[in-house]
């Protein structure tokens, strides 16, 4: 079987809040159910070869980072929509996520987006910061993370959300209730940084649906999750979800 | 000092004794607190009664450097103002200005005494733009700026800035800054004061940790070429595309080596005891060294006297022996401290971790950064026995997992040593910022009853004997 190919996006740029925690999930999990797996880090320069890519992650990073960033992933907005478009499962986190939509507007300044999903960002005032938790359809327990973002996102009409908010959560713009999106094998959050670890449902869910993409066989085996799943427990029930 | 401000003074001191004296605890920020209630001016006239020698912040090592400078300052002679609890906002800075201020007997003694008290401040990061202004000291020491907190303080871009506003509000302060850190000297870059850089000048062979807060040019963008990195992004780093590299170094380690099991540097044609073995210490002990000489009234024979004399009774680095069993307590609140951490243990061949982490407001909410860790270095460990602790243990314990090492929740550092034994060796207990002094407490109050029973013990084995006869 050919190894399963995790394409970390600028990991030494998009690292703000422990970003990397996603592919370890995603490469412990398979390690741990015998799935051969690689990381490949695409740095600044590097070639991007998205061909042979089964999971895209791209994380989040200060505005600084981000700035840096933004050219580089520009010049393959082309590929990364295609792959995007052909059902590649993509994983995007916090600033990672807003890179998605049209464009982000920051005051007078418009920096724009890689146009995959139909949503737009705008800078609000303050930021909206804190330990979230929300309902999802690709998880039966609750997704738990933390999120600390200035933008607000509106989805376009019929965009699928990743999930609502529940307790005191912000989602996405604090407003409609909605957290992320969710579009084919493409899932976006504000929940930044480890998301997977303490959602091991999110990073299975990620696994299974790249494998179905090669045409494997997506049934995962079963692991002891006992310890992500008391820290999910945890977090849900001190924010009074559970 | 205006009338307003000594009104002030005098009930904030009137809170310091009463907090002191009814309550039998530190009054920490209250005093000053309430006099700046009073007195919004008050540090600004309080300040006037001393010779303001420095200001020391960074994000890891404020405290342990300030209390290390300030020895080196009393080592003069000269009375003390100093928050050395670590009580870093301005409202600590004016609580210590209200204490009377501390004095020992140094080599400068006769004139020393008549002349007018110095002071050195640990300084919160974001409070700087305050303090600084209001203090105005000789120095303002910068020791490196890693992400820490980013919930609380933001990106370090906004920390830069507002430490660049507070250099620019004490125009005759001199800056001394890391000059190791590329986060640290493009501030110097950017503003009017007159600067010094410190800084290790030679290659320790250390391994880069996996992840770094900027090791990308802080002028034009292009990652940074690097001879050698310590730690972090902390190294002899150059732009290959605008030629921006490490300034000249005013104060440069180098040589550095173990000798007698404790970290060792060369200076100025001098060999300085660091009496630690975390890297880390030795940028703490050089800007000590560096504001030590730059202030003109302490000798190299005062400043290693006060290195060497430095016993650590807050926890970092603390040691505690229980019997036959030996505990050490440090504090790590960010990556780059944890990374510290893990090194210490490994060159020390530790066996017995326990991690204990608070989300408290002080804390910082977000926990995200444990997955900045490189806990990975300590799954080669043979016969490892790790527990986790603190309000977000069970975010650890995930963490450890994903990097190969099992852990057990533990409530105390008695749990620790109840579920381990002598033969595996030292207990390295390392907390963040409010899971610490709990510890700190409850280990201090184990080392007494071990030494009291200590003491029956040897008392029942006389009476024993002499029934024995």
């Amino acid at each position: 079987m050919k190894p399963v190919n995790i394409v970390h996006l600028f990991p030494e740029l998009l690292n703000l809040y422990g970003d990397g925690g996603n592919v370890m999930a995603l490469r412990r999990r398979c390690e741990w159910r015998g799935i051969p797996v690689q990381v490949s880090e695409v740095g600044m320069g590097d070639a991007m070869d998205f061909a042979h890519a089964d999971i895209v992650f791209i994380g989040g990073g200060a505005d600084r980072e981000q700035l840096i960033v933004k050219d580089a992933m520009m010049g393959h907005k082309a590929e990364l929509q295609s792959y995007v478009a052909d059902g590649g499962v993509l994983l995007a986190v916090c600033g990672g996520y807003q890179f998605l939509g049209h464009r982000y507007v920051m005051g007078e300044e418009s920096v724009e987006g890689l146009g995959i999903v139909d949503m737009e960002t705008v800078r609000g005032e303050g930021r909206l910061i804190g330990n979230a938790v929300i309902e999802s359809d690709i998880a039966s327990m609750p997704i738990v993370g933390f999120e600390n973002h200035g933008g607000r996102t509106t989805l376009g009409s019929g965009v699928k959300p990743l999930g609502r908010v529940l307790g005191a959560t912000h989602g996405n713009n604090g407003e409609d209730g909605l957290e992320g999106v969710h579009q084919g094998n493409l899932v976006g959050t504000y929940l930044h940084g480890p998301l997977l670890p303490k959602n091991p449902q999110v990073a299975d869910y990620l696994i299974a649906r790249a494998l179905e993409r090669r045409g494997d066989s997506c049934e995962l085996a079963p692991l002891d999750d006992a310890v992500e799943n008391e820290a999910n427990r945890v977090m849900a029930s001190r924010l009074g979800v559970l | 000092m205006g009338l307003r401000s000594s009104f002030a003074a005098s009930i904030g001191k009137s809170a310091r004794w009463a907090g002191e004296t009814f309550m039998h605890r530190s009054a920490g920020n209250l005093p000053g607190v309430i006099a700046m209630k009073a007195a919004p001016a008050v540090l600004a006239d309080l300040a006037r009664s001393a010779d303001n020698i420095a200001v020391i912040s960074g994000t890891n090592g404020k405290t342990t450097t300030t209390n290390l400078s300030a020895d080196c300052l009393a080592s003069s002679g000269r009375a003390l103002y100093c928050n050395r609890d670590g009580n870093n906002l301005e409202s600590g800075v004016v609580t210590a200005f209200l204490v009377k201020p501390e004095r020992r007997a140094g080599e400068g003694s006769g004139n020393a005494a008549a002349e007018k008290p110095v002071s050195c401040f640990e300084c919160d990061e974001m409070y700087t733009k305050y303090v600084l202004p209001r203090v105005k000291p000789r120095f303002f020491v910068l020791l490196n700026l890693f992400r820490d907190q980013l919930d609380r303080v933001g990106e370090i871009e906004h920390v830069q800035n507002t430490i660049a506003a507070a250099l620019e509000g004490s125009p005759e302060t001199t800056f001394i800054y890391n000059g190791d850190d590329p986060l640290c000297a493009s501030i110097a870059a950017r503003v009017p004061n007159r600067s010094l850089a410190f800084g290790i000048a030679c290659d320790m062979k250390l391994d880069a940790d996996r992840i770094s807060d900027s090791r990308f040019c802080q002028k034009c963008g292009a990652a940074l070429e690097y001879d050698y990195v310590h730690y972090g992004q902390l190294g002899a780093y150059r732009c290959p595309s605008c030629g921006w590299e490490r300034p000249e170094l005013a104060f440069a380690a180098d040589n550095v080596r173990m000798q007698d099991g404790s970290l060792v540097f060369d200076i100025d044609g001098r060999t300085v005891r660091t009496g630690q073995t975390g890297v880390y210490m030795i940028y703490n002990t050089l800007a000590a060294y560096a504001l030590s000489m730059a202030s003109g009234i302490v000798s190299f024979e005062g400043f290693q006297g006060a290195i060497d004399a430095y016993r650590p009774t807050n926890g970092r680095l603390q040691t505690f022996c229980l019997g036959s069993r030996s505990v050490m307590t440090n504090l790590a609140k960010n990556p780059t401290g944890f990374n510290q951490n893990i090194r210490i243990v490994l060159n020390e061949g530790g066996r017995v971790l326990a991690l204990f982490v608070n989300d408290d407001e002080a804390d910082g909410c977000d926990v995200s950064w444990f997955w900045d860790i490189d806990f990975e270095r300590w799954s080669q460990i043979e016969g490892l026995k790790a527990f986790v602790g603190g309000s977000r243990a069970n975010d650890m314990q995930v963490r450890l997992k994903y990097a190969g090492i099992e852990s057990a929740i533990v409530e105390t550092a008695a749990d620790v040593l109840a579920a381990t034994n002598e033969s595996d060796g030292k207990v390295y207990v390392i907390a963040n910022y409010t899971a610490l002094p709990p510890l700190r407490r409850e280990l201090e109050l184990l080392e007494k009853q071990d030494a009291a029973s200590a003491v029956q013990h040897s008392a029942d084995e006389a009476v024993h004997a002499k029934k024995g006869e």
